[in-house]
């Protein structure tokens, strides 16, 4: 599995909810690679936004 | 009656035993919950429970009886599935036994392949007249704890939940129509040969296999061949 333990898990879940506003229903009805790929875009535009900020 | 709403893609995938192909739909986020949750468990029942129900969930054919599948199709099926949902690629490690160093690898599931063993005949014969008609493990097994608990007697009790039918001349009787107690006293009865043939042939099921060979540092080569779930995902 992409998640190695229920305690990762919860944790991005807990993460995209409370921090970034996505519904939990919805994260759980996503195909697991297709939550990989959001995952991967927010840590993206998270790095950006750090980026943007320290210029 | 309006037309199913169809969201997810649906994949065809073969099934092994059956030869036939079987529509299903990749699993979702909250079906990888439940085998998170039964890896907490730490019982391997558990597990292989979860991964039958996610395969029945995921079936989008209402003809396809998980329960009746063989477990070598279950574990095909849901490797098929997980390459689908997830990723086709896998990554384990495994400890060589001669260096004793770690080693990570990563597993393409696309390119697991069924084995099927030297042709070995459902049909055993117990005389001339008479025999039983065998059939491969089935996926219930998974929910049979009585079954799953077992420390001795393992094959024999595998046997008799693998009897299909036994013939008597022209007459066929149905093992699902009998008690425990009276097959396990039908098998006792059996010669050694008989019972080494019905051996033979749940030691010939079907299997998947990926091979993977590697050096390790003695510069020896070596090889893993990996043939069940537990393999691949280290459940």
């Amino acid at each position: 599995m992409s998640y190695n333990s229920l305690g990762n898990y919860y944790k991005t879940m807990f993460s995209l909810v409370q921090h970034h506003k996505y519904s939990l229903s919805d994260i759980e009805n996503l195909m697991p690679f297709e939550r990989d790929i959001y995952v991967d875009m927010l840590l993206a535009y998270l790095k950006e936004l750090e980026e943007a900020k320290s210029k | 009656m309006s037309l199913p709403k169809i969201d997810q893609p649906i994949y065809s995938i073969d099934i092994p035993s059956l030869k036939k192909s079987f529509q299903f739909r990749p699993f979702l986020v909250k079906e990888e919950k439940l085998i998170l949750m039964a890896k907490e468990g730490q019982t391997e029942t558990e597990i292989l429970s979860v991964i039958k129900q996610i395969v029945n969930n995921c079936s989008l054919d209402p003809k396809l009886d998980v329960n009746k599948l063989a477990i070598f199709d279950l574990e095909y099926i849901f490797l098929r599935l997980r390459a689908f949902s997830v990723d086709s690629s896998v990554k384990v490690s495994y400890k060589d036994a001669e260096d004793e160093k770690i080693y990570d690898f990563v597993v393409n599931l696309d390119d697991v392949k069924m084995v099927y063993p030297e042709k070995t005949s459902n049909k055993i014969e117990i005389t001339d007249r008479s025999g039983m008609i065998m059939k491969y493990p089935s996926a219930s097994l998974y929910d049979d704890k009585e079954f799953m608990a077992l420390e001795k007697d393992y094959m024999f009790e595998l046997i008799l939940r693998c009897i299909d039918t036994i013939y008597y001349e022209d007459e066929v009787y149905s093992a699902k129509d009998y008690k425990k107690k009276d097959l396990a006293e039908f098998v006792e009865n059996l010669n050694i040969k008989t019972f080494q043939e019905t051996q033979k042939f749940l030691l010939s099921v079907p299997h998947m296999e990926y091979k993977i060979k590697y050096k390790n540092e003695k510069d020896h080569d070596r090889e893993i061949i990996l043939t069940s779930l537990n393999d691949f995902f280290t459940l």
